[in-house]
């Protein structure tokens, strides 16, 4: 007797061409076959009894390719168990950052910004923290030295490669504490051979790049830009007014003209999605395409605080198909802007295009992995948006090192494996447990995310716009 | 016999499973393969090592984003 896997996914497509295709996809596994109307409904049945009965009437071949796929399993409690011992692999944060080769941090240089946007989730904090220190930068770059003992040792003592990021607030403000901060920070990684990566609003970042020479230690500079000129400066304003689009733009071309890697972000949601158009012509037009170290990325604004009230979209799905729908008539959107933080549409991409399904992925985000963010009260938090509420830090480094177990667990234990509502969800190891920091928001603590509705949106948009994929 | 084959299964049920008889005789593949999926790897993974997922969730500090691995 045979069993459906709990994550069988189909869905019915017609192709640009005209032809009708039927998909079955494992959401656990990654693999996926088109399939012919019998089977369709086989498979169909078998999620509603919980047996798939048409084996007896498959050639054996068929069948076995089923159960070697992860579709089927002659032992109702093997997909379970085959779960539970990929988790069982990576229950710790030193584990997680083992299986990385090195473990992920951040130092948050303040939370001050010059600039003032509507839906920043640190709005409410900005200007809370402080400037970081010397002093703090030593301590932090010591517990991180001493944080990848223990996962070196994981790794039979195999030299780690600490991940760093930078931002804060606004990393690269012009003040004399934070220019400090940031410069001797810097100087420590070079020193150390540390990666780091710097995420700014991009502002300053012409100041930036003429008084630091580009490094490959640092492996990206992040800046925003919202839109076209008029649609950005709607939404990315300075303190007290004044556009900003025109100022990123000038720091975007010299760190290029420098050697600095530069991703573009875009911070995208139902007010500026219409005008990307508009914005990845600008890109073009000002020859950024031509750096091989441009790249840039569109990114659904989430509210996981509950800070903006209800004029930011929950849906991501509602986002992605009008995303889409705009780049179907816009194809090349595509040429300059990944959209794989779509996580349904990148699930579906990968599968589809790069031939390379995602690994199930059970911990959410860098929270729940465990991410050290040093912060300048002295704090350290796991999560970004978390910064500035000492509610949620997880600890401290400064006067000393101390790690509030409780605190900690409360983020590191939401994950595909303990929250009760996943074990039966189809998008477990897609969603992997919902945000955190979300669900502390919110009286319901389960967090779900619209990634099915994504999913079949980005099949159905595949099966458009490339029915070669599908013949 | 018969009689307790047709009280385990639907009426429904049965005319799917009647249905998909006509599998052995189409002409007509069942299925073509797009991707195979992850499953020798992941035996692999499980047994042998730890491996850690890295994630594609629109944070602005993420890794992942710039894909250092």
């Amino acid at each position: 007797m045979l069993f459906p896997s709990k994550y069988n996914h189909m869905v019915r497509l017609m192709t640009g061409d005209g032809q009708e295709v039927r998909v079955l996809n494992n959401l656990f596994l990654g693999a996926a076959d088109i399939i012919n109307e019998e089977l369709y409904e086989a498979f169909d049945t078998a999620e509603k009894i919980g047996i798939f009965t048409a084996a007896a009437d498959l050639q054996e071949n068929v069948c076995k390719h089923f159960v070697d796929k992860g579709y089927l399993y002659d032992d109702p409690n093997a997909e379970e168990k085959k779960i539970i011992a990929i988790a069982e692999n990576y229950r710790t944060r030193d584990q997680i950052a083992a299986g990385l080769e090195g473990g992920q941090y951040g130092f948050i240089t303040s939370l001050h910004c010059n600039l003032a946007c509507g839906y920043c989730f640190q709005q409410k904090k900005a200007d809370s923290t402080g400037f970081l220190t010397r002093q703090q930068v030593d301590m932090g770059l010591a517990a991180i030295a001493k944080a990848e003992e223990n996962v070196s040792a994981l790794l039979g003592g195999k030299k780690t490669l600490p991940k760093i990021s930078i931002t804060g607030g606004e990393p690269l403000l012009r003040n004399r504490e934070n220019l400090d901060a940031v410069n001797y920070l810097m100087s420590r990684l070079e020193a150390l051979g540390w990666p780091f990566n710097i995420t700014t609003n991009g502002t300053l970042l012409k100041e930036f790049v003429a008084e630091h020479a580009a490094t490959q230690r640092c492996r990206n500079v992040q800046v925003t830009l919202d839109g076209p000129r008029e649609v950005h400066n709607q939404r990315r304003y300075y303190r007290g007014g004044g556009a900003s689009f025109d100022k990123i733009a000038e720091g975007t071309d010299a760190a290029l003209r420098a050697g600095w890697k530069i991703t573009l972000r875009v911070c995208l949601d139902m007010a500026n999605v219409r005008r990307l158009p508009e914005l990845a012509e600008y890109i073009i037009g000002r020859g950024w395409m031509e750096y091989k170290d441009f790249s840039a990325y569109v990114s659904p604004v989430t509210d996981h605080g509950s800070i903006c009230g209800d004029d930011t979209p929950r849906d991501e799905a509602d986002l992605l198909e009008v995303l889409l729908n705009i780049i179907q008539e816009n194809p090349d959107i595509l040429k300059v802007f990944d959209i794989k933080h779509f996580r349904g549409f990148n699930y579906v991409e990968r599968i589809l295009v790069q031939k390379n399904p995602r690994f199930p992925v059970v911990f959410r985000c860098e929270a729940v992995t465990g991410m050290y963010i040093f912060d300048p009260m002295g704090d350290i938090h796991v999560c970004l948006e978390a910064v500035g509420d000492r509610s949620l830090r997880i600890g401290s480094y400064e006067p000393a090192w101390r790690i509030d177990e409780e605190n900690f667990t409360r983020w590191t234990k939401r994950t595909a494996m303990t929250v009760a509502q996943c074990r039966t969800c189809k998008i477990r190891f897609i969603c992997a447990g919902g945000c955190t920091m979300e669900s502390f928001n919110r009286p319901d603590p389960e967090v779900c995310m619209p990634f099915l509705r994504e999913i079949e949106t980005a099949w159905n948009y595949f099966a458009q716009t490339r029915p070669e994929l599908f013949a | 016999m018969v009689a307790k084959a047709k009280s385990r299964m639907a009426p429904l049920d049965l005319d799917k499973v009647l249905k998909v008889k006509i599998l052995k005789t189409k002409p007509d593949p069942m299925f073509k393969e797009i991707t195979a999926g992850l499953q020798a790897k992941i035996k692999d993974l499980a047994t042998k090592t730890s491996w850690g997922s890295c994630c594609v969730q629109g944070c602005c500090v993420s890794w992942c984003c710039i894909q250092l691995h």
